[in-house]
């Protein structure tokens, strides 16, 4: 079928990009101003060139940067990211303990944004020029508009100190409750499947208030891009081809006006996932959110250069993975696509 | 090309309307307004027409004229805001199309009477096949199943002259050429067996060898009565029993084709057909284009929309829209200079 060879082809032309965001990520982090070996060797032996010598000849800093980057391609492939030198362990394991947090946060903040912008851009377009469209667009207008930070702070003064209802910047969990028996690392996941519903509904509770925030952005762009979408196909001339065949409401919504209107939306919610990623780093900070975001900002301060990359690496993989799956979906949306030249 | 066999068979042709025959369809005193930024566009002014059973209407005008927006307002199938249906009856085989509720409509609509529209690209949903397109409206209509309205897709598909059909039916829109997508929006106009077919310039957007075949496929569909909204009047005249001429929202003058192409009235008619007005000035030559341009439907003139452009004009034109009149049997124009014209003749 059209669609497997479509979806074949696609995941072959990410190889490519893959290579390409390493040696980017690879060059930039080589490039990067900032001293790693003062920081490490501290001030006396930083600026010993006899240490510095032999620091560098330890590690293979000498060599030329091709070399270094095949050595590193090679033990990528492994699953050998490099050793941190702040936290003194793998970059591998790290990532694997910070990432799960970050993927709940990115995940809760992709259903509250799809959500909600899907249902809001809907009844905007369906009361298009009415008041509920008036109201949908100020939303989205401030929910695009306002800058994370700020609005984390905010969220924090009115639901923590001010009404008390949401926890504070403590994390992902509450002081009582202890993390749930590791499956995926989601703690929301994990809790549900090992019947722990305290700790999962802990975990919702301070889920909630980073989620809104992280996600309001894509919340304002996707409620704008339902609706135009949406108005679009209300007004499209094969929406009254099928009324002139009298097929029922239900048809008519269900086949005709969602699926046509969402093909534009799946491309936006797709590429969210790459931008939340990349836009935890803010969210986390506010929320002592321990993420990658948060293990990033802590590996820039320290000039930890193989966490930097460790970090770049995979939100940039996962934003080549998530780019790949937005066009094969796309493609199964539309047929124009898959059976396209 | 492959034959098409009508739809229904055993009936005579007719194509003539004999007087006194119950119309299949009717349009009485529709008016349509279109709310715009520069205030309420009167589209369709006090229009009605009706047609008998198996008989060929077409409507003829330029754009603008009301053509479209008569029927699709006809059908309840014009979006409301902007438009208002502010008058009129629709009686379709007898039932009147504005006092059924949204549900009993799409009962009649896709059964009793449907629709073929210009552009079959635009007008197909781009993201579902033709033959769950053709059948969507009969499996509801007649609550068949899946297999069968395949069965039925591909039937319709081979009727309308679609080579093929088994593979066809299971293609995109965007795959078929755009004749081949005609056909098969006929196809899907005709799947529920309607009474009426309203044909909205459904060759205006293909090439004259095609047009040419689409014709045909539609002549040999004998019993059915039909709505030919197009302004080429060479369509018109190969195809139609009897034509309506629109200007400015409102029909100007009706009668059968051949009152219309050898002895029209109106004096816009003689324009749209180049023909020389005759009425008071023997001596003037063809008209190759008519000067001046329709009124602005915002601000209609309270009497003849045509008057600024009319050749024959005089005073009492400004008063009043003129009322459409007999001047020939089954032959009205809505012309005061051709009405006293027919009563002295």
């Amino acid at each position: 079928m059209g669609l497997v060879r479509f979806a074949a082809r696609r995941l072959l032309l990410a190889l490519p990009t893959l290579l390409g965001l390493l040696v980017v990520a690879f060059v930039l982090a080589n490039y990067l101003p900032g001293d790693p070996l003062a920081r490490l060797l501290g001030d006396v032996g930083g600026s010993d060139p006899v240490a510095r010598a032999a620091y560098e000849k330890e590690w293979g800093l000498d060599a030329p940067i091709y070399e270094r980057f095949w050595v590193y391609l090679q033990h990528l492939v492994t699953g050998d990211m490099g050793q941190s030198t702040l936290t003194r362990r793998g970059v591998a394991d790290d990532l694997l303990e910070f990432f799960p947090a970050t993927v709940e946060l990115a995940l809760a903040a992709i259903v509250v944004a799809g959500v909600l912008g899907l249902v809001l851009g809907s009844v905007a377009a369906f009361y298009h020029n009415k008041w509920p469209d008036l109201v949908v667009r100020t939303i989205a207008l401030v929910a695009s508009g306002v800058p994370v930070f700020w609005l984390g702070i905010i969220g924090l003064q009115v639901f923590y100190l001010r009404f008390d209802v949401l926890p504070g910047p403590e994390g992902r969990l509450g002081r009582d409750f202890e993390p749930p028996t590791h499956i995926t690392g989601l703690y929301t996941f994990d809790a549900l499947v090992t019947g722990d519903f305290g700790t999962m509904w802990d975990a919702m509770r301070h889920l909630l208030l980073p989620a809104f925030v992280l996600g309001s952005f894509f919340l304002g762009l996707l409620a704008r891009m339902t609706r135009a979408s949406m108005l679009e196909v209300l007004r499209a001339p094969h929406l009254v081809t099928a009324r002139s065949k009298g097929v029922s409401a239900r048809t008519l919504l269900q086949y005709h006006i969602l699926p046509n209107a969402l093909i534009p939306t799946v491309t936006v919610l797709g590429l969210a996932i790459g931008g939340l990623l990349a836009g935890a780093v803010l969210t986390e900070t506010v929320f002592s959110w321990p993420g990658i975001g948060r293990y990033a900002v802590d590996a820039a301060k320290a000039l930890d250069y193989q966490a930097i990359l460790g970090v770049t690496v995979l939100i940039g993989a996962v934003y080549v993975i998530t780019n790949a799956v937005v066009d094969i979906v796309y493609a199964a949306l539309d047929p124009r696509i898959r059976l396209g030249e | 090309m492959s034959t098409t066999p009508p739809l229904t068979t055993g009936a005579e042709p007719a194509t003539q309307t004999p007087l006194g025959v119950k119309p299949i369809f009717e349009v009485d005193d529709l008016q349509v307004e279109f709310r715009t930024s520069a205030g309420v566009a009167k589209a369709v002014n006090h229009v009605g027409f009706s047609v008998a059973p198996g008989e060929c209407l077409a409507i003829v005008g330029e754009s603008g004229s009301g053509k479209t927006a008569t029927l699709l307002a006809a059908l309840r199938l014009l979006p409301t805001p902007p438009s208002r249906t502010t008058g009129g009856r629709v009686l379709v085989d007898g039932v009147d199309l504005f006092s059924l509720s949204r549900k009993e409509l799409r009962d009649v609509l896709g059964r009793d009477i449907s629709m073929v529209f210009q552009d079959s690209l635009s007008a197909f949903n781009p993201i579902l096949t033709i033959g769950r397109q053709i059948s969507e409206g009969v499996r509801r209509h007649r609550g068949l199943s899946k297999k069968a309205a395949r069965a039925l897709s591909i039937e319709m598909l081979e009727r309308v002259g679609v080579p093929d059909p088994q593979q066809r039916v299971d293609q995109y829109p965007h795959q078929l050429s755009g004749g081949m997508r005609q056909r098969a929006m006929i196809a899907m106009a005709l799947a529920g067996e309607p009474k009426v077919l309203i044909a909205d310039e459904p060759t205006t957007a293909l090439d004259v060898t095609v047009q040419a075949q689409i014709l045909e496929l539609v002549r040999s569909f004998q019993d059915l009565s039909i709505v030919w909204v197009s302004h080429d009047l060479g369509v018109v005249a190969g195809l139609a029993d009897r034509v309506a001429v629109m200007y400015a929202g409102s029909i100007i003058e009706q009668g059968p084709v051949r009152d219309i192409f050898h002895d029209a009235r109106h004096p816009y008619t003689r324009a749209l057909l180049g023909s020389v007005p005759r009425l008071r000035d023997p001596e003037r030559g063809d008209l190759v284009s008519i000067p001046g341009l329709p009124p602005s439907l915002v601000d209609l003139p309270p009497g003849c929309p045509f008057y600024a452009r009319c050749g024959v004009r005089e005073d009492r034109c400004l008063s009043r829209m003129p009322e459409l009149v007999d001047v020939a049997p089954r032959h009205q124009a809505a012309c005061f200079v051709a009405a006293d014209e027919a009563r002295t003749a």
